[in-house]
């Protein structure tokens, strides 16, 4: 059994500078990959696990994170071109959201929606009142590809128009 | 409420489609097992299930076409008003519909491999396993979560009218996307069907058979992503062409192994080697065939919690680990005595370019799979959520996509066996002169179009001077060539490759020189962006409300002027209604040079609206290098046609 190893270890290989420039070239990109994720990755948290982070003191400022919730109905107010609304969860955990720029064009109240941002110390050489920690969120994304279709429509949209005789695996 | 006959008809097929695939998979196993032939067996019961799925898919057209929203399926992807043309779309509208068409097109597929090479006996009996034991796992989901053709529970009335599909998916490119990469994915069945007869049964012929039908899936799977990156532009209105979106990255992935193993199979062709190697990779495309597919429907990408909700998760995960535990365990214990000519020299030959061609494919799928995967990885193990962006995918994928490049425009100048000779120098030489001067034309048209002549990232240059550097020869090459061996696979390939140099220089260029900004227009007050040599007026009718078929617009007409004349843009919120969001139609004034943009991001009153305007150089060359490309496989699919 696994003799393919075994033979493997009996016999090494005679390696010439081929395979060992592939396997330096193959260490290469691993190396790229791994370092690349440890510096690209941001944290993601749920609004619900926000709270629960601000509460304990643990959510650092100034740190680039993301949140990803759903977009609470009739949360969204527009105040000189500042967008505001709160991102909530299924555990009714709520963060507001401010944002200036292009909102996504299915980004609507009740929809999935990806906030890419910061809790600030600082806001505009103002100090920022960590009491009211709004997120200042400088992207946002919405859910692509399959999620375009029915299946991120709102719950409760669902629920209101065919009860619970939803196709199973189209909601969850 | 008894269920018209046609949609008896498909649920009766759905279990023919089921049962016929077990009892496929079962003779088959025992033919394999025991001396006595049950092949004949398991082919009938093969064909079975063919009929079952065809008859499951009359049922939910006819339901569809009918509108027969009894059903739990037709009521949510389609509605009364929606188009012929989407009710037939609508069949892969959603999960349950998306696991029939698959389903459809495996019995499809191997189908026509069965009668197109005459399989019989235990060759055919082992290439039936992977088929009929994908079938019975995907119409075994459908019947125990996601039936096509399932009706309302009897507690909930019959909805007057369905949902419909979304507005953004009704269009002719979002159409025909999915079932491209469907044909793509399902396509990788044969190959990888092909490697376990040559596992089981020793097919020595399983690369010459499974060349033909690799060439088909990687047609269909490279024009799918192009047509859903092409859809994604077009229709999304957001300036943008790739997300580095999972679910973009699940077609990604098998795409790069199909890609390595269609170039590692020349290797085989020619010199009889890296037979391992092939068949390693064709069953790992296979593989994340079933992975994506995954990591999309279960939901497992939000969050490791929202996939164990769904029981669906656990059953692709277990049928995956399954896949993976039999492919990998044959290949295991037949590695010894699969025949290898590991006689590969030390040299700048074809077959050692051939070998560096898919290490860095294999290091492109890492990186992507990696960047994909890392959010699972990351909470499974350390219980911390993270969300890998496109600023990673920007920053790892050209170190390797770069020396694939550049490996794409030499290697198809060296030869086998040999080291460097005569033609490969002298194409060099050729090469030099044409990658200046194309690289000389680029720079001139970047500097006319408003950008600095010479700044611009290395990937940037080093393409617009890899395309010369290839082209030239590549004419040479076509004007030697002898009448009777013109456009034969090679040449194919080179028109592939040429391809591929366009659309990373369309690439990179769109990467490097994107430029976005927003602006506020009043009507007839001209907006000028000075560096770009660009001038918008809005006209003096200001917003206009129009209403179509099944949607209101509300539309301005903006002249752009450029260097190369004016054109009337239309850019257009639509409106569907309360159960969807409005859709954006961007207004697109496009040369060869660059594209503009301009898409409409708030209405501030009649007369004033703002919009995100967005130049991207050269983002024609990705569109014609992907036609290219494709174009230049369809001369090898006509070639190898036997």
């Amino acid at each position: 059994m696994l003799s393919f190893l075994e033979k493997a270890r009996k016999k090494p290989a005679t390696m010439n500078r081929t395979m060992i420039s592939l396997i330096m070239a193959f260490l290469a990109i691993l190396w790229l990959v791994f370092s690349g994720i440890q510096d690209a990755s941001l944290f993601f948290y749920f609004p619900t696990e926000v709270e629960q982070s601000i509460i304990s003191d643990e959510m650092e400022q100034d740190a680039r994170i993301r949140i990803g919730g759903f977009v609470q109905p009739d949360s969204i107010s527009i105040e000189d071109e500042i967008i505001f609304f709160v991102l909530t969860d299924d555990e009714r955990g709520v963060v507001r959201v401010r944002y200036e720029g292009i909102l996504p064009d299915m980004f609507a109240e009740g929809q999935g929606a990806v906030a890419e941002g910061m809790f600030p110390s600082e806001v505009d050489g103002g100090y920022f009142f960590p009491d009211e920690w709004i997120f200042y969120a400088d992207d946002i994304f919405v859910k692509h590809g399959e999620e375009y279709s029915k299946e991120h429509l709102d719950k409760t949209e669902m629920k209101k128009r065919f009860g619970s005789g939803i196709p199973s695996g189209t909601l969850e | 409420m008894i269920a018209s006959w046609p949609v008896f008809l498909g649920r009766f097929g759905l279990w023919a489609l089921c049962l016929g695939a077990l009892f496929a998979l079962v003779f088959s196993v025992l033919d394999l097992k025991s001396k006595s032939t049950w092949s004949s067996v398991a082919k009938r019961s093969f064909l079975t299930s063919c009929i079952g799925s065809l008859l499951t898919v009359f049922g939910l057209q006819y339901a569809l076409f009918t509108h027969d929203f009894s059903i739990r399926y037709v009521a949510t992807v389609s509605s009364k008003s929606q188009p012929t043309m989407y009710l037939f779309s609508a069949w892969w509208g959603s999960l349950e519909g998306g696991l029939l068409l698959w389903a459809f097109l495996i019995c499809l597929f191997a189908f026509l491999a069965i009668s197109k090479d005459k399989l019989r006996g235990s060759i055919l009996t082992s290439f039936l396993l992977l088929p009929s034991a994908t079938l019975c796992f995907f119409s075994g989901l459908m019947l125990k979560f996601a039936n096509p053709l399932a009706s309302f529970d009897d507690r909930f009335t019959i909805p007057l009218d369905g949902i419909g599909m979304n507005p953004l998916l009704q269009d002719p490119g979002m159409a025909i996307h999915p079932p491209l990469l469907y044909l793509g994915f399902t396509g990788i069945t044969i190959p990888a069907s092909y490697a376990i007869t040559h596992l089981l049964n020793k097919n020595e012929e399983w690369i010459q058979l499974s060349r033909y039908w690799t060439n088909y899936a990687w047609f269909f799977l490279t024009t799918g992503i192009l047509v859903g990156s092409w859809w994604a532009y077009h229709e999304l209105g957001w300036g943008g062409w790739w997300f580095w979106d999972p679910v973009e990255n699940a077609s990604l992935m098998p795409w790069l192994l199909l890609t390595a193993f269609a170039h590692s199979a020349l290797a085989f062709r020619a010199r009889k080697l890296f037979n391992r190697w092939n068949l390693f990779l064709i069953l790992a495309a296979y593989g994340m065939t079933l992975v994506g597919t995954f990591i999309t429907r279960s939901g497992i990408i939000t969050s490791v919690h929202a996939f164990s909700e769904s029981d669906l998760g656990y059953w692709f995960l277990g049928y995956i680990t399954v896949y993976l535990l039999f492919a990998f365990g044959f290949l295991g214990f037949n590695w010894d005595s699969l025949k290898d000519n590991s006689n590969l020299k030390e040299s700048a030959s074809k077959e050692n370019a051939i070998l560096f061609n898919n290490l860095l494919f294999l290091g492109m799928f890492v990186a992507v799979f990696f960047g994909t995967t890392w959010p699972i990885f990351s909470e499974i193990s350390t219980g911390e959520k993270v969300s890998v962006g496109a600023p990673y995918f920007e920053k790892t994928i050209p170190p390797i996509s770069m020396p694939a490049l550049i490996l794409l425009s030499v290697a198809p100048w060296l030869s086998w066996k040999r080291k460097i000779g005569k033609k490969f120098k002298n194409y060099l030489k050729i090469g030099i002169i044409g990658g200046l001067l194309s690289f000389l034309f680029f720079s001139y048209i970047r500097s006319s179009i408003g950008l600095p002549w010479f700044d611009s990232s290395w990937e940037h240059f080093l393409t617009t001077f890899l395309l010369g550097f290839t082209l030239l020869p590549t004419c040479k090459e076509f004007l030697d060539s002898k009448k009777g061996r013109f456009m034969n696979s090679y040449h194919g390939g080179l028109i592939v490759h040429v391809g591929v140099l366009f659309l990373a220089i369309g690439a990179t260029a769109s990467v490097e020189h994107k430029f976005q900004t927003d602006a506020i227009l009043e009507n007839e007050i001209p907006f000028v962006l000075d560096d770009y040599d660009v001038e918008l007026i809005q006209d003096a009718n200001g917003l206009q409300v129009v209403n179509g078929e099944n949607y209101s617009s509300f539309g301005t007409s903006v002249k752009v002027s450029s260097d190369n004349g004016t054109k009337i843009l239309s850019p257009e919120k639509r409106d569907y209604g309360p159960n969807w969001s409005p859709t954006t139609e961007m207004g697109l004034k496009s040369n060869w040079k660059r594209d503009i943009t301009l898409s409409m991001s708030e209405i501030i009153n009649d007369s004033k609206v703002r919009y995100r305007v967005t130049i991207q150089p050269f983002l024609k060359f990705i569109w014609i290098g992907g036609v290219v490309s494709i174009l230049g496989f369809l001369v090898i699919i006509g070639s190898e046609r036997r």
